[in-house]
Order: C-alpha cells, then sequence, then structure tokens
C-alpha cells in the first residue's frame, strides 16, 4: 500500500507529540503503537485520506537512530 | 565451613601475582582458601597508578580476564504491531514461542470498540477446551474494553495457561465487537529465551 505523500511530515509531527495515560504525559517517540495514533490524527487533521495501517509502515520514515525503528 | 573457621577478608580489593586487583567469591575447601569466580575487575592505570574499573583507564594492562556479556536477555515478538482495525473480522496470528522457558503476553489497545482476544489451537486453531472438574468447557475470552488511552494488559493474569511452559506456538484470536473507528491494536510476546 503506498502511504500518502505528507507520511514524512506527519511522522516528523507525531515524534514532537506527547500523549496522556493515567494523567502523565509520555512522548510519542517512544511508542510505536501511538506513533500510528498520532500520524493517524494528523491525517484526520489534514484531510489526508490513508487506508488503515500498521506501525511497520510507518518504520521508513523513522529517524535511523530512532529507538522504535524496527528492521 | 563453622562460625569458628570463617576468614576475614579484607575491605580492599584483593591482589593478584601480577598486581591486578578483583573482588572474587572466595570458599574454603579441605582447609585452603581459594577464589572461585571472579566477579569485578580492576585495571592498573599507568599513568596515575590508580586501579580503575575496565575501560576507565587510557592506558590499562591487560584485565585479568576478559568477559563478554550475553547481551539480551528478553526479546519481544510483536503479534499484533499497532494494526487499524477497521471492521468486525476476527484476525488470527500464530507466533512461535517454542525457543522461550517463560513468556509474558500484554495487549494494548486504543481501539474505540471493544475487543476480544483468545487463545486457540495451534493446529487447528479451533478452541481450545479445558477440564474445570465437570467437563470440557472453551477456554473463557478475554475482553479489552474501548478506550481513547494506550492501557496495557497483562494477558497472563486472564490466562494462567500462559504462565505454564511447553507452548510451541501460540494461536490469537482478535475479534472487535462493532467495526473501531479510531486507535489501533497491539499484541506483544515477552520471551526469556531457553
Amino acid at each position: 500500500m503506498a502511504m500518502p505523500e505528507e507520511t514524512q511530515v506527519a511522522v516528523d509531527w507525531a515524534l514532537q507529540q506527547t500523549y496522556a495515560v493515567d494523567g502523565e504525559e509520555y512522548p510519542v517517540s517512544e511508542s510505536r503503537h501511538m506513533l500510528v495514533d498520532t500520524v493517524r490524527r494528523y491525517f484526520d487533521d489534514h484531510n489526508i485520506g490513508c487506508p488503515p495501517m500498521d506501525a511497520t509502515m510507518l518504520d521508513p520514515y523513522l529517524p535511523p537512530d530512532s529507538p522504535i525503528r524496527r528492521g | 565451613m563453622g562460625a569458628a573457621e570463617q576468614q576475614k577478608f579484607s575491605q580492599y580489593p584483593y591482589q593478584y601475582g601480577d598486581g591486578l586487583r578483583g573482588a572474587a567469591l572466595a570458599q574454603t575447601r579441605n582447609g585452603k582458601d581459594e577464589l572461585i569466580t571472579p566477579i569485578a575487575f580492576w585495571e592498573l592505570d599507568a599513568a596515575t597508578g590508580l586501579y580503575l574499573p575496565p575501560g576507565m583507564s587510557s592506558n590499562p594492562r591487560k584485565p585479568r580476564v576478559e568477559a563478554t556479556l550475553t547481551g539480551r536477555q528478553v526479546d519481544v515478538l510483536t503479534v499484533f504491531d499497532a494494526e487499524e482495525i477497521r471492521d468486525t473480522k476476527p484476525r488470527d496470528k500464530t507466533v512461535n514461542v517454542s525457543s522461550y522457558r517463560l513468556i509474558r503476553a500484554v495487549a494494548i489497545s486504543t481501539l474505540n470498540t471493544s475487543v476480544s482476544i483468545e487463545l486457540r489451537s495451534p493446529s487447528e486453531s479451533n478452541v481450545i477446551r479445558v477440564w474445570d472438574g465437570d467437563g470440557w468447557v472453551p477456554l473463557s475470552v478475554a475482553s479489552i474494553d474501548a478506550s481513547g488511552n494506550p492501557r496495557s494488559y497483562l494477558l497472563n493474569t486472564f490466562f494462567p495457561e500462559l504462565n505454564q511452559p511447553g507452548w510451541p506456538t501460540i494461536h490469537f484470536r482478535v475479534t472487535p465487537s462493532a467495526a473501531p473507528s479510531t486507535g489501533s491494536f497491539t499484541l506483544q510476546i515477552w520471551g526469556v529465551p531457553l
């Protein structure tokens, strides 16, 4: 599946975000799970269509030294 | 070795014959004190004359024992990798755990519908039945409620069968109660190798 051309921008933005669990903030850059949810939020906020994805589809867009990158 | 025979060791590092110092386990066998396995090492820094932990010296003598740590001790197997599920179709995935002596299964869901998780027979992917004392009943199905927060669920607490060794593979079936419109689903196995 081809990812939208805005995916790199979306991933870069997502890596700067945080998310809250039980009242505590955590960086998205440390969670593959939340990376997907946050990239989806970017797509939705910018009316960018993208079929259902998973974290493996975002690996090519992660920095080489990202702790959540695989492959 | 009785208390009266115990030797008081110096608080300073033991000094080997070649001048290197190290901490070690010690025992007395046949009346003779002996070191067993050195557990810490020091290197003599030629420039300062100080004993430093390995790697700290700019001009070290060769340490008495070179040890290499085996590295990773827990493997992470990803069964579902933050998958955006958007229908009610059951998803079946099998993971090989035959090389682990201990496993933990952890699920994370941000789906906006509840999701059921089943352990199924690896070979036939059908329902596993367990004896409840009166008869054979299907293994219980775990359910995770809808949540926008990425809560983690240790599935071993619902499926104590996962705490027992002997699984060649584990077959998971994940089924949403309704088609989710937001969120994703993750399931990992943490395995301690044999």
